[in-house]
């Protein structure tokens, strides 16, 4: 059971991370965003190829990465997303889907099928929790969740700039009969999203090596899982969410593997209802 | 009730994500579609001539596909070469008998392959491409058979079973292919064959589970199936690995297709008088949370070896799991489960302290020419690039049908039925790659050999330990 804990958590912040960018694009612009997952496949490619084809160093790298993501996300904001704003919520759903499956279309035509292996932190060093070893990259995955829930929680709270972007979502008129520019608050919560999204593919992607779309293939589902779970307006739900969702697969591996086919799905599925049948708006969510 | 409505509204939403996910839950193919189109037949056409090329009857056996000398060396079990009598036997030795010639014109005989070109094979992309049609280039350079040029339809059948079927149905249907070839995956081999069973038509793998392919009267396999193999590797574990004194452990994917697998290999450590330290599951898509559950068990249980079946993705992120542990027992592996040169490069970046043996149906590029001294002059003629193990794998499996197509006798006599019905009948079936197989109407599984190849990260490559073992 502790073991399923500390498991939960070192494979659940990443999930969370990616929760946490659909969550603020939904409370920011009331859009699923099936696009979210894919900012961190591209962060990954983008410092993949500068750190080995460029051959810059590592931090730098990074910083190419993310910037990358971001730059997609404002892209699709402003090539996508804001044509279709008066538009039914499910067509922008669509939409950010085409999106990511455009995204594996050209990853996969620019670098081809096969799989590549991103370097780690170069700092590297393991701490056993409970008798499971958690390394740097686990354990820099679960400190960037846990702050960026909480900095995002206060950046709602506390600024301006969060009170607007959140004004906008709810009565996008009156934002901007009061001043607020609906379209500078858009840009800011998709390139929010995309950096959050790149950050979560530049955790991931060493970890295990990476193909095409590993991002929206391996953390599309649990993330909006985990952020229907916590609360689909919930930051720090979505942190929680993704936890969750590790420590089910993880029990279910544990106890129900050998029994059931595909046991750790079985149990996230059986979580998801539960927790939907008994409180639909999600562990932590405030409104939906 | 408004948030009754929410709920359904949520659960709407997660359906049309795995909607979503379905569509792009394998990657796209660059070309998913066979390549050439090719001239197409109509079933039984033989051509203007029925059957009778102006160059059948041109034999010219001592042009085989194999010249490797013999010799042996570095471990390696050499064979003696002349068994493989290739090259062309042609001519017509009586009327054209009645049976279903698809895929048989007067220039070509048409054969459709199909293997992942994307999805969750950690191979890279050019491998299948490159290789599909090398034997087939080279031996119409070196007398044809039966007159004929033999072409490769070939299909990406990303991964899928559902992809692999409707793969093949489209190279049968579409292309008009005579026989089919599975390259890899296990749950895609399963797939096609079934399909090809449906619809009479001949379909030749590499050796996976017997389950669901046991008793399909058009299915060979061209090596060891993984039931077979299990028992050798039970007897490779015991008496090379000193498994009296290991723990041992099992894991294998969560589908029943590999329950054949588990039987035999359990049953035949229990005749040793060995019970499995640990003998587990792991889902067959497995993620980071599933492989690091696994790792920990494998590591708190103390196995040290560990007989692996799961797909070579799922190997190469449990090997990232289990060294994130510090944790590294000896993976053991039949078929290309994870013996493909492109899973040991990963898996030595994923883990460079990573121990493994594998069986396989075919030497690595390390012996090749010990045994086929045709193989990589023709391979880099005719792809233009370096020789990759995947190609050694194609290139055999040509060989192997070769030497079946010419069983068969003659042209007039290539028909699906005949063809099956001889080949369920034949014997020592040499390719000097691929095990010797000798089938019979009731056994498809005719092969008894395997190749033992030994990691090494040094190149990040299999190296062949030793050739041809039918026992150890």
């Amino acid at each position: 059971m502790k073991v399923a804990l500390v498991i939960g958590l070192a494979t659940g912040a990443i999930n969370g991370l990616v929760a946490l960018g659909i969550v603020l694009v939904y409370k920011g612009a009331r859009v699923f965003n099936f696009a979210q997952a894919e900012f961190g496949t591209v962060a990954a490619f983008a410092a993949w190829g500068a750190l080995t084809k460029a051959h810059l160093p590592y931090g730098l790298a990074i910083v190419v990465g993310l910037a990358a993501a971001v730059a997609m996300g404002m892209a699709v904001e402003r090539a996508i997303v804001r044509p279709l704003r008066a538009r039914p919520p499910v067509t922008t759903l669509v939409a950010t889907a085409g999106v990511a499956l455009l995204c594996i279309g050209l990853e996969l035509a620019l670098g081809g099928a096969r799989m590549r292996v991103f370097p780690p932190v170069p700092v590297t060093f393991n701490v056993s929790v409970m008798g499971v070893m958690l390394s740097t990259q686990r354990i820099i995955a679960i400190l960037v969740v846990i702050s960026l829930g909480l900095a995002l929680a206060w950046f709602f709270s506390r600024t301006s700039l969060g009170l607007a972007v959140l004004a906008t979502s709810q009565e996008a008129i009156a934002a901007r009969l009061a001043g607020i520019s609906i379209d500078h608050v858009s840009t800011f919560i998709w390139g929010s999203a995309a950096l959050l999204g790149g950050i979560a593919g530049l955790l991931l992607a060493p970890i295990n090596p990476f193909s095409p779309g590993f991002m929206t293939m391996g953390t599309l589902i649990p993330a909006f899982t985990a952020a229907v779970i916590g609360g689909l307006t919930s930051l720090p739900g979505a942190f929680v969410g993704g936890v969750l969702i590790g420590i089910a697969q993880g029990l279910g591996q544990q106890y129900l593997g050998s029994v059931i086919p595909g046991a750790p799905s079985v149990v996230v599925f059986g979580l998801l209802l539960t927790v939907l049948l008994i409180r639909p708006k999600g562990l932590f969510g405030a409104e939906v | 009730m408004r948030e009754l409505l929410t709920a359904r509204k949520l659960v709407l939403g997660l359906l049309l994500l795995m909607v979503f996910a379905a569509a792009c839950g394998q990657k796209t193919s660059l070309k998913p579609s066979a390549e050439s189109p090719g001239a197409q037949q109509t079933e039984g056409s033989l051509g203007p001539d029925g059957g009778q090329s102006p160059t059948e009857g041109a034999t010219s056996a001592s042009q085989g596909p194999t010249a490797g000398g013999g010799g042996g060396g570095g471990g390696t079990t050499a064979r003696p070469t002349s068994g493989t009598t290739g090259g062309t036997t042609g001519g017509t030795t009586g009327g054209a008998i009645a049976g279903n010639r698809t895929g048989v014109t007067a220039t070509e005989i048409v054969i459709g392959l199909h293997a992942p070109l994307t999805g969750a094979a950690p191979l890279p992309q050019d491998t299948f491409k490159n290789g599909k049609g090398v034997y087939w280039d080279w031996l119409d350079d070196h007398g044809k058979i039966f007159g004929r040029k033999v072409r490769v339809e070939f299909v990406d059948d990303k991964y899928k079973p559902s992809d692999a079927q409707l793969g093949c149905k489209s190279l049968v249907e579409g292309k008009k292919v005579f026989l089919l070839v599975g390259a890899a995956g296990a749950d895609q081999i399963q797939a096609c064959a079934q399909y090809a069973a449906s619809v009479g038509v001949p379909y030749m793998s590499m050796g996976v589970m017997e389950t669901g392919l046991k008793g399909l009267k058009t299915y060979f396999a061209s090596s060891m199936s993984y039931p077979q193999q299990s028992v050798l590797m039970a007897q490779y574990i015991m008496k090379r690995l000193d498994g009296a004194k290991k723990k041992i452990a099992m894991v294998r994917p969560d589908t029943s297709n590999f329950d054949d697998a588990h039987v035999a290999f359990v049953d035949a450590m229990k005749s040793y008088g060995v019970k499995l330290t640990r003998d587990s599951t792991v889902p067959k898509d497995a993620d980071d949370t599933a492989l690091l559950n696994e790792a920990i068990a494998l590591k708190a249980a103390g196995v040290q070896i560990v007989y692996w079946l799961p797909a070579p993705v799922v190997w190469i992120h449990m090997l990232g799991a289990a060294s994130s542990q510090a944790y590294h027992p000896l993976w053991v592996a039949p078929g290309v489960t994870i013996g493909v040169n492109a899973a040991a490069d990963l898996a030595c970046k994923a883990d460079p302290l990573v121990k493994a043996n594998a069986f396989i149906p075919y030497m690595n590029l390390d012996v090749i020419d010990k045994f086929d001294a045709n193989f990589n002059p023709a391979y880099k003629k005719y792809t233009g690039s370096d020789p990759d193990d995947i190609g050694i794998a194609l290139w055999g499996l040509g060989k192997v049908l070769h030497q079946a197509l010419l069983r068969v006798g003659s042209v007039d006599k290539l028909t699906r039925e005949n063809f099956i019905a001889t080949l369920e009948r034949a014997s020592d079936l040499k390719s000097n790659i691929f095990p010797t197989l000798n089938f019979t109407p009731s056994n498809h599984f005719g092969a008894r050999e395997v190749h033992l190849l030994d990691i090494n990260c040094s190149n990040g490559r299999w190296k062949t330990l030793e050739t041809f073992k039918s026992g150890f």
